[in-house]
């Protein structure tokens, strides 16, 4: 099953259209899209304005790939699950976001080999075609960065202070 | 009865993102009372049996909403009256780190790592009531803050 989600702020037409597309075409590849606010209706998947935390957990857990706007939430639990994910940064100029930060985003994490960046409809059906392989969780107790930060904070947490360096 | 002694920290995030980061800093707080406060009222299955209180999420489009949630969010901040106050964003934490700051309490902002190019609108506005105020990329850190000391990946 491919899970897609977009987040709880904005809907993203755009991507799902071209997933939509897609799936016409493979009806042997289960779509499940999570829709936010949205007027738009898929043909060819089924779809979810919303769903509680628990059931997006669990979508994301059974799916095979993940198909998603570069938001933080997706990002951080494809990585931490090692799961293929395809993801599609919003663009202000077609409305889809407030600014920008998206493709900030996605340029930060194209060097993962389970994450695909893509910009259109074309790069998303060949990702689609030929996608991104699982690969181990990063996420592990031997992260280097989070046991820093986390240090960091038990040591504000005990009185100490904190500088840069 | 509750142990006087045990200082309570607020831990607060918007669902989505926000959360998933808030959540992965969480062990740095296991030593006090945390409660949390987020956008979403699902998300209390995953932090029992510690408690949650639901705020409504906004944005700069929507005033009136920003209107409520700092209501709302001066509420919680008064009746529980944290020592410390955590947040990873956006506008719920922003106001928790005002007000907590405002009632006496410790604070700290964890800027998302989704901002890789310039801090948050959030993040940048809280600085004055930020007594630990966090990047989580070591471009983006400068000598008056903010500071970088690590991230949650």
């Amino acid at each position: 099953m491919i899970f897609a989600t977009v987040g709880t702020q904005l809907p993203f037409e755009r991507l799902m259209r071209a997933l939509d597309d897609w799936a016409g075409m493979h009806p042997e590849r289960p779509v499940v899209m999570q829709l936010s606010d949205s007027d738009y209706r898929p043909r060819h998947c089924q779809f979810v304005a919303y769903t509680r935390p628990a059931e997006w957990e669990q979508y994301f857990n059974e799916a095979d790939l993940v198909v998603s706007h570069a938001g933080m939430g997706t990002i951080l639990k494809s990585l931490e699950l090692g799961k293929p994910l395809i993801m599609m940064p919003r663009l202000a100029a077609l409305g889809e976001h407030r600014n920008d930060h998206q493709m900030a985003t996605s340029a930060r994490f194209d060097g993962y080999s389970n994450i695909r960046i893509v910009n259109d409809s074309i790069e998303l059906t060949a990702a689609l075609n030929d996608p991104p392989a699982a690969t181990l969780p990063v996420d592990s107790k031997e992260n280097v960065n989070l046991n820093a930060l986390i240090g960091a904070l038990k040591q504000f947490v005990d009185g100490g202070v904190i500088k840069n360096g | 009865m509750v142990d006087a002694r045990r200082r309570k920290v607020l831990l607060v995030a918007s669902h989505g993102g926000h959360w998933v980061q808030l959540r992965r800093l969480a062990p740095a707080f296991d030593a006090l009372d945390v409660h949390y406060v987020s956008t979403n009222p699902g998300l209390l299955a995953e932090v029992t049996p510690a408690l949650l209180s639901v705020v409504p999420d906004a944005n700069l489009r929507n005033k009136m909403a920003m209107l409520e949630l700092a209501f709302r969010m001066l509420g919680i901040v008064f009746r529980h009256r944290p020592d410390l106050v955590v947040s990873t964003g956006a506008a719920p934490g922003f106001f928790a780190l005002v007000f907590g700051k405002l009632l006496g309490a410790r604070t700290i902002w964890v800027d998302s790592i989704a901002n890789a190019e310039r801090l948050s609108l959030s993040g940048a506005k809280v600085k004055p009531f930020a007594d630990l105020w966090l990047t989580q990329w070591p471009h983006l850190a400068k000598a008056n803050g903010p500071i970088f000391k690590g991230a949650v990946l």
